[in-house]
């Protein structure tokens, strides 16, 4: 069976009194069979093979999907601290957790979703020890920096949020955690989670829900 | 009146065949079929929804998708793990020697080819060898990423791929290095501080051709409208009117619409939002979307511990109590904090059917002669709402991954979550640790709703 395709449905071909040709009853039909396929991922009923390749709300169609988590570490409890910190070797300046000590050239990686559009977020714990330090997300493939948020000291544990990671979507983004604070302080980076959420989905073109057309 | 959705078969209408009230019907009630599967909801006119929303699995229907970070782990100050060779070519576990831990739980997307490659990132530093291997343990054929001396860098980055096939669903993946020369003066050493497992774009099957935008049309009226596709419309020896192929026009372009996130054939612009699978949005059924959080050090040491050490305690426990009056779990702060997906949103304590959480938490403990039975659950701590219990039953070592189901979870606020443990049998067991653990939203499972409904992709042929 060859009925699947596009065919444009124009109200013109359904006028009132109109002659009716052939193709105002293939054309729907066809367009049935097609989004069926692009919909469901299998062949349209009827038919032993698909043609056309399901909609994966990615580089095959559909509104592009935010995917959660993109990037996440944790080392666990307090006593694990040591291995993610950084003492910062200047006052007022922001310093890369990796130190000075490593040839790395990132902290982390991560891909976002091809399509997504605005900023990243990220949920952290950290635990600070001496006064207030600041921490950002730098985007070292844009970049870019998030804006800061600022640990509490003397709590054992706290969590932030950062909600402006700047990314570069449909690639490989490397990232790295600037502090700053005063020379000596200390940051023990515990949990970081960053995130795809529904802010980085980009605008429709369409304007009308289904529910109101 | 009825209104009734299927998924027919639409065959060829040749010319000169009789046009019968049948190919109209059939048409609309393949639209309504396409309308509730898009939107997972019932369609306009029906009394009740026939067909479950796609969801992107071979189960629900809808093409496989990636679903992004699938495992995670780094440091900076300390590595994760090291590994130091006692003779050439020998292989060691990227995990702490004599764990029995495995190097990572993975949940790759269901529907994927076998051969599609997962992607990996290791950030390493190998020394005084003169080459080293990063090899998968568990496929029948032996699978090599060579990974380069570290020269005067320490620290380097390398990408690799993971064949989907070796992964398999929740199933341990054992990853290995191997080393070449060996001098016992100077043995290899191989030192870890990041890895990461991530489902991207490629490893989504490219059969078959894609939906080419055909060019708007000047002058054409391309209508977008979501009525009612009733069966009356269509019964036998009824005139086919102008207004019922409208309508039906109308339904298959706003569908084409939803579904694609571009403009119908011809159309000189969008009307109709595409669906988002957010059901208090724009619409569509709730899909898993992978790994919420991966903690681990490679079993280099516990993430979190309960030391008993004779003490009786009754009830349940925090995970953390080993870090006394300083643990997170003092300050409500999650041992694991992250965003899912909307229309994740439980209900229950705990929940009982879809959506909810699974965790994946590798366990260790011995108590020597005793044998105590040990209960874990998670608590999502904003919800102040538990998931399922897991026990182990009067064994006196443990050594495992173990699943803690029905995670409770809320899709309008981070989700912060606090592994608990609670001892019966014996109060003296000693330590029991919390190595590693994976919060997933599983695919298929955990977001599943409308089980009870067939799904368009096998439902409703005729």
């Amino acid at each position: 069976m060859t009925l699947k395709g596009y065919p444009g449905l124009s109200q013109d071909d359904v006028r009132i009194a109109a002659k009716g040709r052939v193709t105002i009853a293939t054309a729907p039909q066809a367009r049935l069979n097609a989004q069926h396929e692009r919909l469901t991922g299998a062949a349209a009923p009827g038919t032993a093979t698909r043609t056309y390749r399901p909609h994966d709300h990615c580089q095959d169609g559909g509104a592009p999907l935010c995917r959660g988590t993109i990037f996440s570490c944790d080392v666990g409890g307090l006593g694990n601290g040591g291995y993610f910190r950084h003492t910062l070797a200047a006052s007022a300046t922001w310093e890369s957790m990796m130190g000075a000590s490593t040839s790395r050239s990132h902290i982390f990686r991560a891909y976002p979703t091809p399509g997504l559009t605005g900023s990243l977020a990220a949920v952290l714990v950290v635990r600070t020890y001496g006064d207030d330090i600041q921490i950002r997300i730098t985007n070292l493939t844009t970049g870019t920096s998030s804006t800061h948020t600022t640990s509490a000291a003397g709590t054992p544990a706290w969590q932030g949020a950062i909600s402006d990671i700047p990314f570069t979507a449909g690639q490989e983004n490397l990232f790295d955690i600037e502090i700053k604070g005063d020379l000596g302080e200390q940051l023990d980076l515990l949990g970081l989670c960053v995130y795809e959420d529904t802010a980085t989905h980009p605008s429709s073109n369409g304007t009308t829900t289904y529910s109101g057309l | 009146m009825a209104t009734t959705a299927k998924a027919n078969k639409l065959a060829l209408v040749s010319p000169r065949d009789a046009i019968t009230e049948a190919w109209a019907q059939q048409s609309a009630q393949n639209a309504n079929g396409q309308y509730e599967a898009t939107w997972d909801a019932a369609a306009p006119g029906a009394s009740a929804q026939t067909f479950a929303g796609h969801d992107h699995t071979p189960q629900g229907g809808g093409g496989p998708i990636h679903r992004g970070c699938l495992w995670s782990a780094c440091t900076v100050s300390s590595d994760l793990i090291d590994l130091s060779f006692t003779s050439a070519n020998q292989a060691i576990e990227l995990v702490k020697s004599g764990e029995a831990i495995d190097t990572m739980q993975i949940h790759p997307s269901p529907g994927l080819r076998a051969d599609a490659l997962l992607t990996g990132w290791i950030c390493y530093y190998a020394r005084n060898s003169d080459r080293f291997v990063l090899q998968m343990a568990d496929s029948p054929t032996i699978y090599d990423v060579e990974l380069p001396v570290s020269d005067g860098e320490k620290y380097n980055w390398l990408r690799f791929e993971i064949p989907v096939a070796y992964s398999g669903r929740w199933k341990a993946r054992n990853l290995f290095i191997v080393c070449g020369s060996y001098d016992s003066s100077n043995a290899p050493v191989i030192s870890l501080q990041a890895l990461q497992i991530d489902e991207l774009p490629n490893v989504i099957d490219r059969r078959g051709t894609g939906f080419v935008e055909t060019p708007a049309a000047a002058g054409q009226t391309i209508i977008r409208s979501f009525g009612t596709l009733d069966d009356a419309l269509y019964a036998a020896d009824e005139w086919l009117d102008s207004y019922t192929l409208r309508e039906l026009y109308g339904s298959i372009n706003g569908l084409c619409e939803g579904i694609e996130d571009a403009r119908a054939p011809k159309a000189s612009s969008q009307v109709c939002r595409g669906h988002d699978h957010d059901a208090g949005n724009y619409g569509g059924r709730a899909i898993a979307r992978g790994g919420c959080y991966t903690a681990s050090l490679q079993g280099a040491t516990y993430l979190y511990r309960i030391a008993y050490n004779g003490t009786s305690y009754s009830g349940y426990r925090a995970w953390d109590l080993d870090d006394g009056a300083d643990r997170r779990s003092a300050a409500s702060i999650g041992m694991a904090l992250f965003w899912v997906g909307p229309g994740l949103a439980s209900s229950g304590n705990p929940p009982t059917t879809a959506p909810y959480l699974t965790a994946r938490l590798y366990v260790e403990w011995d108590a020597g002669a005793e044998i105590p039975t040990l209960n874990f659950r998670a608590l999502n701590i904003g919800l102040s709402q538990y998931s399922a219990v897991t026990s182990v039953a009067a064994t006196s070592s443990h050594s495992a991954w173990i699943s803690v189901d029905k995670i409770p979870c809320d899709d309008d606020a981070i989700n912060e979550i606090q592994f608990e443990v609670e001892m019966t049998g014996t109060t003296t067991v000693q330590n029991i640790d919390l190595i590693a653990f994976a919060v997933y939203e599983v695919p298929g499972v955990g977001a599943r709703t409308n089980t009870s409904l067939p799904v368009l992709a096998t439902g409703g042929v005729s």
